[in-house]
């Protein structure tokens, strides 16, 4: 009643001139909210930087690099090469003979399976919970060089900083391995890798661009793209991993029956 | 010095964009059907041509577990003798079939099936195909396929243009699904492709 008072008691001149300015002003902030139309971005603020906190989801793929012709021709040298042909996945992969065997790093970040990550805030940098093997990657965000006595690890030493509002890690420190989860492609303990995360202001996703530098390996760098659906819906299970047996055995099916009705 | 004129460069033209889309279909085919294009593969055992080696059986639901990193079913089976094998067959893990709209009792023990099996190299062990789930009585029967036939594959486009779908897996994602096949249908699909579930064959 105050409100309708204090309004019908302005001069009808005003009244009129507000009601004139105020439709153009709302019918451009319905334009820039509508859906499909990218909002400004917040630049190099910390807010735009804060959105990307949250649980995505890795779009199911079958991730291959960036190519422009299929298939791709994997630049491989000498040594690479020798690496790619002597390794089996059906026998030299960890996980044919245990299941719960841990994911590394890039490999977390390409499989088709299993491709969920949380961005979390944390001190002094973010942490990247990834569902499979409860995995935490600790991103140090103060652009310090990894400690001298750094050992190196399936997921490596991280260290990010702002590109604006994409992220970009840098992660070193990684065992000799494959690029791909079952798949022959080696990779040194000399590779580093660089990922960019570049938030949509629309739909809130991420696209990701993931680049191996292996020199022991590739004669050039090789790059993959992946795009990481926002879902606010979605959390990040235990992991609960589950042995079945390894596949290079005889399987004991009584043990199992045992193992899995406990569950 | 040889001059090319307007309309040979035309004619170059047309050839070469005529040469460039069919070296683009060539080699997405190429891509497409590549082994390579597996996903990610405790690769099942090959036959002698190279072949993945499927072996289809009839029988029962033991045991079905979602689990990570893969899911579990241990399932009766007669083999070709009429023996009963006990076999445990691996699906996706829990993480990725939740997402698609698996559920802990999508599947029940007891129910009675069809299924095809990609073998490991241990025995009596593999990945899942296919499963025809028969249904009870009147009931309709209900065929989930999973690896080697997920996403837009020859043998899932077959399956889409002919039998209506559960409803309850996510299409979207491309991955498993799962058909309704009553007796009608399934008589069809076995006239059409014969051999052991040779519908769901390559």
């Amino acid at each position: 009643m105050k409100t309708r008072l204090i309004i019908f008691g302005i001069n009808r001149n005003i009244r009129i001139s507000l009601a004139v300015s105020l439709v153009p002003l709302t019918l451009l902030s319905l334009f820039f909210q509508s859906e499909g139309i990218p909002q400004i971005s917040d630049g190099e603020s910390e807010n735009g930087r804060e959105h990307i906190y949250g649980v995505y989801v890795g779009e199911l793929a079958f991730i291959e690099p960036v190519s422009e012709s299929r298939p791709y021709v994997y630049p491989f040298t000498p040594h690479g090469r020798q690496e790619y042909e002597k390794y089996d996945p059906d026998f030299d992969d960890p996980r044919q003979s245990d299941d719960c065997a841990l994911e590394a790093m890039p490999a977390h970040l390409l499989t088709e399976a299993v491709a969920k990550m949380e961005f979390l805030a944390d001190e002094g940098g973010i942490l990247m919970r990834l569902e499979r093997d409860d995995a935490v990657r600790t991103i140090h965000m103060q652009s310090k060089p990894a400690p001298a006595n750094q050992q190196s690890s399936l997921l490596g030493y991280s260290r990010g900083f702002w590109e604006g509002t994409a992220l970009v890690i840098e992660t070193t420190h990684l065992l000799n391995g494959v690029i791909f989860a079952q798949r022959a492609f080696p990779m040194s303990g000399e590779a580093h890798i660089l990922e960019r995360y570049q938030r949509n202001t629309v739909t809130k996703d991420l696209q990701m661009e993931l680049v191996v530098y292996d020199p022991i390996n590739y004669t050039k760098p090789i790059t993959m793209q992946r795009k990481w659906v926002w879902r606010p819906d979605e959390q990040i299970y235990p992991w609960e991993c589950v042995h079945l047996g390894s596949r290079d055995e005889p399987l004991d099916l009584d043990a199992l029956r045992r193992q899995l009705e406990q569950r | 010095m040889h001059r090319v004129s307007n309309k040979t460069k035309t004619n170059m033209a047309k050839k070469l964009k005529s040469w460039s889309l069919l070296f683009v279909f060539t080699a997405t085919l190429l891509a497409f059907f590549s082994p390579t294009s597996g996903h990610h593969s405790f690769s099942p055992l090959l036959t002698e041509e190279g072949e993945q080696a499927i072996k289809i059986f009839k029988g029962s639901i033991e045991l079905y577990k979602l689990l990570n990193p893969h899911s579990a079913l241990i399932v009766n089976l007669r083999n070709g003798d009429g023996v009963i094998e006990d076999w445990l067959v691996e699906l996706s893990s829990s993480s990725t079939l939740r997402r698609e709209g698996w559920t802990d009792n999508f599947l029940e023990p007891g129910n009675k099936i069809t299924i095809a099996i990609l073998p490991f190299r241990a025995g009596n062990r593999g990945r899942l195909r296919a499963m025809l789930i028969h249904g009870d009585g009147e009931e309709s029967s209900r065929l989930v396929v999973a690896y080697g036939i997920r996403g837009n594959t020859p043998v899932m486009r077959r399956l889409k243009e002919r039998l209506p779908i559960c409803g309850n897996i996510q299409s979207r994602l491309s991955r498993s699904e799962c058909f309704i096949v009553d007796s009608g249908a399934l008589r069809k699909l076995q006239d059409e492709f014969s051999g052991a579930m040779g519908y769901i064959m390559p």
